[in-house]
């Protein structure tokens, strides 16, 4: 190589090292993952801009939980804006309740009623109450040159960490994680030189935004209007004297929301506002080796083989944080399935490969047949009939006559059994096998499925 | 005329090593010369007794209860003599750089100067970790203590990382920090190396101390941070500790994330208990 060819790259080089060594914060690009960007207006549920959320979050799962919460940008814009409103101004002055609630379950009334004002207020000026928009497709807000997310307008140079994990996708996530650090400065507030008492509120909340915004060092930054970012305070302060939202808010009556199932990534239905029992997709079943009487259409049962007909992204939980892309035509065992929604039946399917476990979406009761068919060949994860298993348990095994049923003797650790079927039960989605143990049959409980899959702590499958 | 053949300049073996050698140095110079602007900037004021306003001072989150610091109390940071003043003075300036606002960190919006200042220090102590622990001294402890009480998550999870390299000895001097700025703070991404720390743990008073705080906050914390603990709540239920664990359960909000694991964890432990 010649000399100078050499130097140059060695001093690239150089440089690069040292760029990395000084990177202070996530250099995450203007508009990081940002696909099919759409503008919008500084408006309620509209404000600008907006890119494709699939990218953080499955969008199936979005529309069965989040459907009130999407501004759709087909409708008539005015009376869409007040129905969202609507909603939105319900779900936030919930969730916010829910929120103080927790943190300080005696919080006198008055509290209460001005921390629910400031959270609206934030909410107005980060993003105008935006966060899902429907037109060609999902969209998430995505302000400051796509750094801020969502409702929060979580930024993806600070906060990279809870954003490649879909907590600001996910609208009640988002709207707690940024409350994390609001209620922080709010608890601080009273305490400062710029707040007289807890109860002298109005500055409390200016004090506590200030804190927001720029950190709690500058908790009584909205004290000197030469601040360099006291404009903020100023636009906050208009924000929360005008309260705005109150024009949008009486157009339809809203949908009685549960914030906890909302919050809850693993509950299945939230609609009603309440904790909607799951349709029954595993219920006790006639033979147990694998249960054909599910009342949802073609659901696979747990301990099948699928074959995937797309490549479909693999998450976490359903509809949550992206893990992997699993290819089209390729088999998995169902390790667990969850049906999101009662009406449209959409579905998700826990399977695995390598170190890789987690859901994919697998269409409603119309579609599913585009997204997975049975299947073969596929690594078993859990036993199916006919399978060797090993119990593992230091101390034995119970055998039971049906599960969680009468004892009929122990199992020792290590005994080698052929399965005869399995049963999952429970909200915990409880593994039984059926096994054949001398001259008894009984069931011998293997684990759970979810939301902690613990079937390794059980049994090995040969 | 023989033609003279011109003979491609490959670099040598000496020309290679120099070339390496000045690429060293530059790193060096580009580096620790940039750093050093950091440091002149705060030589001028040689930390003596930087102090500051409580109000100023980033304090984890904490209920009103928990909060004990009065308005005009002020933590100090003092001159220590110590076995190696230079890496000392670095984790120094990181600090004093949250303080002053004067170092040459971005103000592009409202929060990058600190956010990036704290990272500087989380940076440094991360950087600093084996001298640290090498020359580890009383200096040290409280420096750390202070470390923890800043709200920025990188600083607290360089000083966690740190303090479970220590002996058994020093590091158990970190459970109130560990329970007062790790397990009731919000932050949720410091699961991991909170579990290190709590599992090696050998004082039954000192496991309940972080037990009770972890049962506090999964109920009265942050709903993530609930919800984060709930998962991995097994890891401290037992025979001891279940029916405090169980007691929970019933207070915590239906169809919330944090009773849906918890409730899952329980029955998991009870099944383990009975043999299936």
């Amino acid at each position: 190589m010649k000399t100078c060819t050499l130097k140059i790259i060695l001093i690239g080089l150089a440089i690069l090292i040292s760029n990395q060594a000084f990177a202070q914060y996530n250099n995450t690009p203007n508009y990081w993952r940002c696909s099919n960007r759409v503008g919008g207006t500084w408006t309620f549920g509209h404000a600008p801009s907006a890119c494709s959320a699939s990218t953080f979050i499955g969008v199936d799962y979005v529309e069965s939980k989040f459907g009130p919460y999407i501004f759709d940008d087909t409708a008539n814009r005015n009376r869409e804006r007040d129905r969202y409103m609507s909603e939105m101004h319900n779900l936030v002055v919930k969730a916010a309740d829910y929120y103080l609630k927790k943190r300080k379950p005696n919080a006198p009334a008055g509290e209460l009623s001005n921390w629910r004002e400031a959270v609206l207020a934030i909410t107005h000026q980060e993003s105008f109450m935006t966060h899902y928009r429907d037109g060609s497709s999902l969209r998430m807000m995505r302000g400051d040159f796509g750094h801020g997310h969502g409702l929060m307008q979580i930024d993806d140079r600070w906060h990279f960490v809870n954003i490649r994990e879909g907590n600001a996708a996910h609208l009640i996530k988002n709207l707690f994680y940024a409350l994390d650090i609001y209620y922080q400065a709010w608890q601080r507030a009273p305490s400062t030189r710029c707040v007289s008492s807890p109860n002298d509120y109005y500055r409390r909340i200016r004090a506590a935004y200030s804190a927001y915004n720029g950190g709690l060092d500058d908790i009584c930054r909205f004290t000197n209007p030469n601040h360099p970012w006291a404009r903020n305070d100023r636009n906050f302060k208009s924000k929360l004297d005008a309260k705005a939202w109150k024009r949008h808010i009486n157009a339809v009556t809203p949908t009685p929301v549960n914030i906890a199932c909302l919050a809850n990534t693993t509950s299945q239905n939230c609609s009603g506002g309440g904790v909607t029992p799951p349709p029954p997709v595993n219920p006790p079943p006639t033979n147990p080796v694998n249960p054909p009487t599910s009342p949802v259409d073609s659901l696979f049962a747990v301990g099948d083989q699928i074959r995937l007909l797309k490549n479909i992204n693999v998450r976490a939980t359903p509809g949550g944080r992206r893990l992997a892309t699993f290819r089209a035509n390729e088999s998995f065992q169902v390790l667990d399935r969850t049906v999101i929604n009662n009406s449209s039946q959409a579905r998700y399917y826990k399977i695995q490969k390598g170190s890789v476990q987690g859901y994919v979406y697998a269409g409603t009761k119309n579609s599913h047949q585009e997204w997975a068919v049975i299947g073969s060949g596929a690594k078993l994860y859990l036993p199916v009939e006919g399978s060797e298993i090993t119990s593992l348990t230091r101390s034995g095994t119970n055998l039971r006559a049906t599960p969680g049923g009468t004892r009929l003797g122990t199992v020792p650790s290590r005994t080698r059994l052929t399965v005869v079927g399995t049963v999952v039960r429970g909200s915990s989605k409880e593994l039984y096998v059926k096994v054949k143990y001398g001259a008894s049959t009984g069931y011998l409980y293997s684990g759970m499925l979810a939301p902690r899959y613990t079937v390794s702590n059980w049994i090995s499958i040969r | 005329m023989k033609k003279i053949k011109k003979q491609p300049t490959y670099i040598s073996t000496s020309e290679l090593s120099l070339l390496l050698g000045g690429l060293f140095v530059f790193i060096c110079v580009f580096y620790f010369g940039k750093k050093k602007v950091t440091n002149e900037q705060t030589a001028s004021h040689e930390i003596t007794s930087v102090e500051k306003n409580v109000d100023e001072i980033a304090i984890a989150n904490r209920t009103p209860a928990r909060i004990k610091i009065s308005k005009t109390e002020k933590p100090v940071i003092r001159t220590r003599q110590n076995s190696n003043p230079q890496k000392k003075n670095v984790l120094k300036n990181a600090e004093e750089c949250i303080l002053s606002k004067k170092c040459d960190f971005p103000n592009t919006d409202p929060r990058s100067y600190n956010l990036a200042a704290y990272k500087n220090l989380a940076f440094e102590i991360t950087h600093r970790r084996n001298s640290v622990l090498k020359n580890w001294n009383e200096d040290f402890k409280n420096d750390f203590k202070r470390y923890f009480k800043y709200h920025d998550g990188f600083v607290k999870q360089a000083a966690l990382e740190t303090i479970l390299k220590l002996d058994y000895r020093d590091s158990i001097e970190f459970v109130d920090s560990v329970v007062e700025d790790i397990i009731l703070d919000h932050n949720t991404q410091l699961m991991d190396p909170t579990l290190d720390y709590i599992q090696n743990l050998q004082d039954p008073s000192q496991r309940l101390k972080v037990e009770s705080a972890w049962l506090e906050a999964m109920l009265n914390g942050s709903p993530n941070k609930s919800e984060a603990l709930a998962q991995y709540s097994h890891h401290l239920i037992n025979a001891g500790s279940f029916n405090r664990f169980k007691k929970l359960l019933d207070k915590l909000p239906k169809g919330s994330p944090e009773r849906t694991h918890l409730e899952s964890s329980l029955r998991e432990f009870e099944m383990t208990q009975t043999g299936g």
